[in-house]
């Protein structure tokens, strides 16, 4: 269906005026100071995507202006690029503002240069030129005009700055004047777009995004011309053996980076203040890494000794271990008596003796102590900064800069950070980031049980663990970049500055953090831990225990009571985890507890993780990546096991 | 008004389709930035 002005309730004769822009650039607040206190708000047909249409008076003329969703290509991948696109090839506006964030400029371009193609008269404007001035960026206004054939001007829109500059510019938007330098096959076969779209820029997107835009030509233009172009792609496609997409994106960033480098200027302070040295050297990967390393050695410090040692002793032995369940052992055998019911409640693997007992003597003191330490960072601001490193790492090996996020996310939560993943641009990176997710990235309570285990080894066992995990995690990063292209979907972010953290936000941050552990995550352990008692008690557990043994014991070296920690590992890592923890301190050697914790650390995060891998990826993809990890987890463990026992370790 | 603590985008509306889907929402006081989806506890800052 073409969207049309007939959509918005206008007439054909109706002046429009898109607003266009990268996402958080504010463009609803130019909006807002365009059109008023009015505005009318629409679902574009068929999707979520709201647009606010409204009217305007520049130098007397009326104009509607459309905003459109904030987008940083008009490829059309995602539905906000969609309406987008549909937008600008539809409604075809006679003017376009664009709207940049000043400083980001660069990726303004990179969409500037897209929307150039259309050859719609437009204007740019340097938004939030306040936030640019105040870091001592500054941009040659003038002749970046100059360069592009458009007017360029400045606005810091929530001060109102510039607004009225800007309405009297209006009226002089040009078309814009400047060329990328596409290979000549491709130059060809956007001049032939142009005789049958009347401009360059559909065929661009043809060229980008060939098998979406195949189907919107097909509806909006007819089979006869989709042919057309189709046969127009195909042959300027077989002259190259990469994608023509990866070639004009190339073009694109070239282009942008040159006219970004030509016409802005930021300057350098002259003193650099204390905390803008500690905040840089955190930021650079040569200081910032061993950095990270040293506060993680404080974090491990902190929950291993303080969380695992002093909290747990005193509420695992003191507390539960002499008064409260030997007392609750002898209250539940005294009133039903011994038989099954009482073997689940308070048995072995009881959800007394294990699911109460483990959720708040064992892992509520650590992750207690765990989430007091993250929230000190994170308030302080170094996880923003630890993050600008992951990014320059991740990006070193060829990575999307924008996957790196659904990674830090998961060190808080691995099932939110899967709903994270739809961002991404495409599905393969989306199934990629899901499966580095389970695999690799250890949630927050599964972090600090880790970290108390580690704290029971000597401390080489726990950089063994770090190497491990993250050599094991830039293996598949690096896979991942050989599949995918990179530098795609770059994420910007505006670091908060450092600062010593405020007593009263953390406060704030741990009790929230524990109150959502004992609130969700609790009387999961609970069902698990019944279901286990269920299991032991009709025999199953005892089956399993049999099938397991030549993995477990044979292939991993590890006593037969450690196949209970696996099938909890099936409900949730960290409680897994803290199974590791109890065993460690009566039952396994060193080694076979780093054998465990790798194992449990690869195993999929928890049940809600899977489910949610279900709603995002589906039912196959889901059970795909469940049915690699787990052989996988149990490979890597039972291969650190035989190369221990080579080397004599055992 | 919230500030992330992680990206510094600023947002009056948290992401709320993102939460919706989670298994674990139903008491969680945590909410989502909208810019780079961090999960972050509301305080005098955020």
């Amino acid at each position: 269906m073409k969207y049309s002005k007939k959509q918005l309730g206008l007439k054909k004769s109706d002046e429009t005026l898109a607003l266009v822009g990268n996402p958080n650039v504010g463009k609803s607040v130019v909006f807002s100071t365009l059109t008023g206190k009015y505005r009318d708000v629409s679902n574009y047909p068929g999707t979520t995507v709201e647009i606010s249409h409204g009217k305007g008076k520049f130098r007397g003329k009326e104009r509607t202006i459309i905003d459109t969703p904030g987008t940083d290509s008009l490829a059309p991948l995602s539905e906000d690029q969609k309406v987008a696109r549909d937008i600008i090839s539809g409604i075809n506006p006679e003017k376009i503002i664009q709207v940049a964030d000043s400083k980001n400029l660069k990726r303004a371009i990179n969409l500037f240069l897209q929307l150039k193609e259309f050859e719609t008269p437009m204007i740019l404007d340097l938004n939030m030129i306040d936030e640019a001035e105040s870091r001592k960026i500054e941009i040659e206004t003038e002749a970046l005009s100059k360069k592009l054939g458009i007017p360029v001007v400045k606005t810091a829109a929530t001060e109102r700055r510039g607004i009225s500059n800007l309405k009297k510019t209006i009226e002089n938007a040009k078309k814009p004047q400047i060329d990328v330098e596409y290979p000549e096959k491709i130059e060809k076969a956007l001049n032939e777009f142009k005789e049958i779209f009347k401009n360059r820029g559909i065929g661009l997107l043809y060229l980008l995004e060939p098998n979406e835009m195949d189907s919107y030509i097909k509806n909006n233009f007819g089979e006869e011309k989709a042919q057309k172009t189709y046969e127009i792609y195909l042959k300027a496609q077989e002259n190259y053996s990469r994608d023509l997409a990866y070639i004009i994106n190339q073009k694109i960033r070239k282009k942008s980076s040159e006219l970004f480098d030509q016409y802005v200027n930021q300057q350098k302070l002259k003193n650099t203040p204390l905390r803008e040295k500690i905040s840089n050297l955190t930021m650079n990967p040569i200081t910032g890494i061993p950095i990270f390393l040293g506060v993680l050695y404080l974090v491990y410090w902190f929950v291993g000794y303080l969380g695992a040692q002093v909290l747990v002793d005193f509420l695992e032995v003191d507390i539960f271990g002499k008064i409260i369940n030997p007392y609750i052992r002898d209250l539940v055998i005294h009133s039903i008596g011994k038989g099954a019911i009482s073997e689940i409640l308070v048995g072995d693997f009881g959800v007394f003796t294990i699911g109460i007992t483990w959720s708040i003597a064992l892992i509520l003191p650590i992750i207690t102590t765990f989430f007091l330490a993250f929230s000190i960072l994170e308030d302080c601001g170094y996880i923003p900064r630890l993050t600008a490193v992951a990014d320059k790492l991740f990006r070193k090996i060829g990575l999307n800069g924008k996957a790196v996020l659904p990674m830090v996310l998961g060190f808080g939560c691995d099932t939110m950070a899967t709903v994270t993943t739809r961002t991404l641009d495409t599905k393969k990176e989306r199934i990629i980031a899901t499966l580095m997710l389970a695999l690799g990235i250890p949630c927050s309570a599964q972090l600090g049980v880790i970290f108390a285990i580690m704290a029971l080894l000597p401390p080489y066992f726990m950089y063994l663990w770090i190497v491990l995990i993250a050599s094991q995690l830039l293996l598949v990063a690096w896979l991942a970049s050989k599949i995918l292209p990179g530098e795609k979907g770059d994420f910007i972010m505006e670091l908060p500055p450092l600062r010593i953290p405020k007593l009263e936000n953390i406060i704030k941050k741990t009790y929230y953090r524990v109150k959502w552990f004992l609130s969700e995550v609790v009387p999961i352990f609970l069902l698990g831990t019944f279901l286990i008692g269920v299991a032991e008690v009709t025999g199953v557990l005892l089956k399993v225990r049999q099938l397991l043994r030549p993995i477990v014991s044979g292939w991993m070296g590890l006593p037969p009571e450690t196949t209970k920690i696996f099938i909890l590992g099936f409900i949730r890592r960290d409680f897994a985890a803290a199974g590791i923890l109890d065993l460690a301190q009566t039952q396994l050697l060193p080694i076979q507890t780093f054998i465990a914790t790798v194992a449990i650390t690869l195993f999929v995060p928890c049940v809600a993780n899977f489910i949610i891998i279900i709603k995002e990826r589906g039912v196959k993809t889901a059970l795909a990546i469940v049915g690699f990890i787990i052989p996988f987890a149990f490979f890597i463990a039972g291969l650190i096991n035989q190369i221990s026992r080579i080397l004599g370790v055992l | 008004m919230y500030k992330c603590t992680l990206c510094g985008h600023k947002f009056e509306e948290p992401d709320e389709k993102a939460c919706k889907s989670c298994p674990l929402a139903g008491n969680c006081k945590q909410i989502k930035c909208p810019n780079c989806s961090y999960d972050l506890i509301p305080t005098g800052d955020a």
